[in-house]
């Protein structure tokens, strides 16, 4: 699970209260803040009835927002308690309801033509709405929405959701008795080989406990884009039993494991949009518009190409991998060609000439792009790229938030390390009262660290150097926090204005033909305000994406 | 007699401009017969006396016509204050050190600092290091560029202006030729004329410097060594978190939706929105 800082847990809370409601809200904030809960423990933290409990913990969990686990205790136990549930709140998949214009954006742009575009575009909508369903009641949904019949809607829906799932945008939901990943010790060391552990011992169960999580991820990945064989061979439209409301009324009626299937319904497994593809893509396109803005345009055509043709590779398409896999420049140039087909934009490049353009970006150390030993491949350093865009946003955060010798000064002990403040203002060349000033504000707003040295074990000022230096992780941190506030901030004052604002807004929205010229120009600046305000959400997503990846 | 051995020891002086050795002289002129001489001669300020500092013998050394007339009744801890002043070259010598080398009393050390004033004999520089202390040196020297600050001070204060003209000339040039060599760059200001005081090859690489830092520049290795050219990777023009008022806020650490500092009553936000 990630960390929970406070504008997290703001941010989270504020987009559930606005899309579900007090009491989800009030559900949710509780698992946010106290980490793993068991139905009763959440019951008693709320303080709301058991019922309601209940029904918001399914909310949740249909909208992937909570992670349930099943935990088993020892079965060799003489009074071994039954299996129970702990749930984990998700807040990376809260916080991606602020992706959501950007991801129907990026499936308009990946699926070409307007009417596939529609279609395509119609069931991740439908997906993101309702969190996970059925075919058949994405069928259902989707005719809805078109108001046509479901059998007319099939024809068009059934190729257009193939491919989502083949693309990866779409997967199957995981089985709620899925184990979760064992959590990492950050860094731990290797340590020597252990010897196998004997039978019956601790050590023994816990390995065999480790074997079946394995086991139970690998079943799951192996059928996470895994369609099922009737569709593949052009069946019927499947039928939705029911609405996907009362569905899911009808399932959270059956147990409180999240996605747990009824009996005889396990022939129609549940979809749910894979944030975890769209997320990869959106990284790989935020690098290659890094790489344009440094090297031009084909360059930036071409590591396109190599990403897509990387994660098109099995095992490819990590959102955690910190470089791509090996691509030729064979390989890229007949990608772009490709990519072309969709994008008649992108430049056109001989494998001659892909090749030339990738050994120039290799041999620029900076620029991300690495030869793969002397062999003609070449693979990206997404890691490499994504901390030099980190670098380069908080730069220009510091250029616009302290004086113009402010990024100086930053840049210059990212560069050196550590200086004495004589030896910033020297290097600076910036009077020596100016660079105290400059530095002990840059150290309140937390882009600056100061490091004491000291010459005499009594740690004594007089006796003691102080040295200042640019903690990266740490101001990486905080502008990321600072970038979860300011989401939350602005949808704060959306919220406030159109509140402020609700009665003549209602009026407006009822059809009111009679208002006064003052109300006209109130209603056109809200809308005014709102739509500034959305667009800078949106604009701040790809920031928030970036610094918390 | 004391007349023609004066003579003879000015003239032995003036062949060893650096100092006439005691052993020298003593050569030319028997100990005996110079003793009375060379004291008479230090007394009327027409001789001083170094000592060399590897085997601690004395040497003579003439003092000039003009010197002497200024040292004309100068008292000896006038004399001593003077010689310690004279030891610390174009550095300098700060007040409290003077006192602790020739263990006078402070007012004492401040009178006889005033008396070599007046004769125009020493000097007192302000440091750019410690403005307020005030080092003495001989009347005629330069100060050192660790006491003046070189060519970034003008009367003791930092010319920002000028390192500001400085760097403008020196990115335009960079910018204009598309790469130059820290050599070429120094060149061009220097013919250009910006500076009033000599700038040295490592003055320009100190500017050339800060424009790295600032991101406007870069340098890189080439065949004909380092060389800089305007800067490939530029941090970008706008930001989308800057752009809100959240993104410049000085108060951000103090916002909450129910504080007194809130999003909801934010003035930034309100004149932001206010278009």
């Amino acid at each position: 699970m990630v960390h929970c800082s406070p504008q997290r847990r703001r941010l989270c809370s504020s987009l559930i209260k606005e899309f579900f409601g007090d009491t989800v809200e009030r559900i949710c904030s509780v698992l946010v803040a106290r980490g793993q809960q068991t139905l009763p423990e959440v019951v008693h933290a709320s303080s709301l009835p058991a019922p309601t409990v209940r029904s918001a913990l399914l909310v949740l969990l249909q909208h992937n927002f909570v992670v349930p686990e099943l935990v088993k205790p020892d079965a060799d136990l003489r009074a071994a308690p039954p299996p129970y549930y702990l749930y984990h709140a998700d807040t990376g998949a809260i916080i991606q309801m602020l992706r959501m214009p950007r991801i129907l954006q990026h499936v308009q742009r990946d699926y070409g033509g307007p009417c596939e575009s529609d279609m395509a575009m119609q069931i991740i909508e439908v997906l993101l709405a309702h969190g996970r369903l059925r075919l058949g009641q994405i069928v259902a949904a989707v005719a809805a929405r078109l108001g046509k019949p479901e059998g007319e809607v099939w024809g068009e829906l059934h190729p257009r959701f193939i491919s989502l799932v083949n693309s990866r945008h779409v997967e199957r939901v995981p089985p709620a008795d899925l184990p979760l990943p064992k959590p990492r010790a950050h860094g731990k060391p290797q340590g020597k080989k252990k010897a196998e552990p004997k039978e019956g011992s601790k050590e023994k169960a816990e390995q065999e406990a480790e074997q079946v999580r394995k086991l139970a991820q690998k079943s799951y990945s192996d059928e996470r884009f895994q369609l099922p064989i009737e569709l593949l061979f052009g069946a019927a439209a499947p039928k939705a039993a029911k609405p996907a409301a009362r569905a899911k009324r009808k399932r959270d009626e059956g147990g409180d494991g999240g996605g747990q299937e009824p009996e005889g319904s396990t022939s129609q497994p549940l979809w749910r949009v894979n944030f975890e593809e769209f997320n990869c893509r959106l990284r790989d396109e935020a690098c290659a518009e890094h790489i344009a803005e440094m090297h031009g345009r084909e360059p930036a055509a071409l590591v396109a190409a190599m990403l897509r043709h990387a994660a098109q590779q099995p095992g490819g398409g990590r959102a955690d991998a910190e470089v791509s896999g090996a691509v030729s420049a064979a390989a890229a140039a007949e990608q772009l060609a490709q990519m072309r087909r969709r994008q008649p934009e992108l430049p056109m490049l001989t494998i001659n000439a892909a090749s030339r353009i990738l050994c120039e970006l290799a041999e620029d150390a900076r620029s991300g792009v690495k030869r793969v030993g002397l062999q003609e491949a070449f693979f990206v350093d997404l890691c490499a790229i994504t901390k030099a865009m980190r670098q380069m946003h908080i730069e220009a955060i510091v250029r616009d938030r302290f004086p113009p010798i402010g990024m100086r000064v930053f840049r210059l002990l990212t560069a050196k390390k550590q200086l004495e403040q004589k030896q910033v203002a020297d290097y600076a060349m910036v009077p020596v009262r100016d660079a105290r000033e400059l530095l002990y504000r840059m150290l309140r707003a937390g882009f600056l660290t100061l490091q004491d040295v000291p010459r005499t074990a009594d740690h004594a000022a007089s006796r003691t150097l102080y040295t200042w230096r640019v903690d990266a992780a740490a101001v990486t941190r905080r502008v990321g926090e600072e970038l979860l506030q300011t989401a939350a901030n602005l949808r704060a004052r959306l919220h406030r204005e159109l509140t402020e604002h609700g009665e003549v807004l209602a009026r407006v929205e009822a059809g009111d033909p009679v208002l006064l010229p003052r109300e006209r120009a109130e209603v056109g600046r809200v809308s005014r305000m709102s739509a500034l305000l959305e667009t800078r959400l949106i604009a701040l997503d790809p920031l928030i994406a970036l610094f918390h990846r | 007699m004391g007349s023609v051995l004066e003579d003879k020891i000015l003239a032995l002086c003036r062949q060893h401009p650096e100092g006439l050795p005691e052993a020298l002289l003593a050569q030319h002129i028997p100990a005996t017969e110079r003793e009375n001489v060379t004291n008479s001669m230090l007394t009327k300020h027409k001789l001083r006396v170094l000592r060399n500092g590897k085997d601690g013998s004395f040497a003579y050394q003439e003092v000039s016509h003009e010197e002497a007339n200024k040292m004309k009744g100068v008292s000896a801890e006038d004399l001593l204050v003077y010689q310690y002043i004279g030891q610390a070259g174009n550095l300098g010598i700060w007040t409290k050190d003077l006192k602790n080398k020739s263990n006078l009393q402070q007012p004492q050390i401040t009178k006889i600092l005033r008396t070599l004033e007046s004769r125009a004999l020493v000097k007192s520089v302000k440091s750019v290091i410690n403005p307020s202390r005030k080092v003495y040196m001989l009347y005629d020297l330069e100060p050192a560029r660790e006491l003046t600050g070189g060519a970034w001070y003008t009367d003791q204060d930092f010319d920002a202006e000028f390192i500001h003209i400085l760097q403008q000339a020196c990115q335009k040039y960079i910018d204009n030729e598309g790469e130059a060599t820290l050599e070429e760059v120094a060149d061009f200001i220097r013919t250009k004329g910006f500076s009033r005081v000599e700038l040295r090859d490592e003055d320009v690489l100190c500017i050339l410097r800060t424009l790295e830092f600032d991101g406007l520049v870069e340098s890189f290795v080439s065949d004909d060594g380092e060389m800089y050219r305007p800067a490939k990777y530029r941090v970008p023009k706008t930001s989308a978190f800057t752009s809100i008022p959240c993104g410049i806020c000085p108060v951000i650490n103090d916002c909450s939706d129910d504080g007194v500092i809130s999003p909801a009553t934010c003035m930034y936000y309100k004149a932001w929105l206010d278009f």
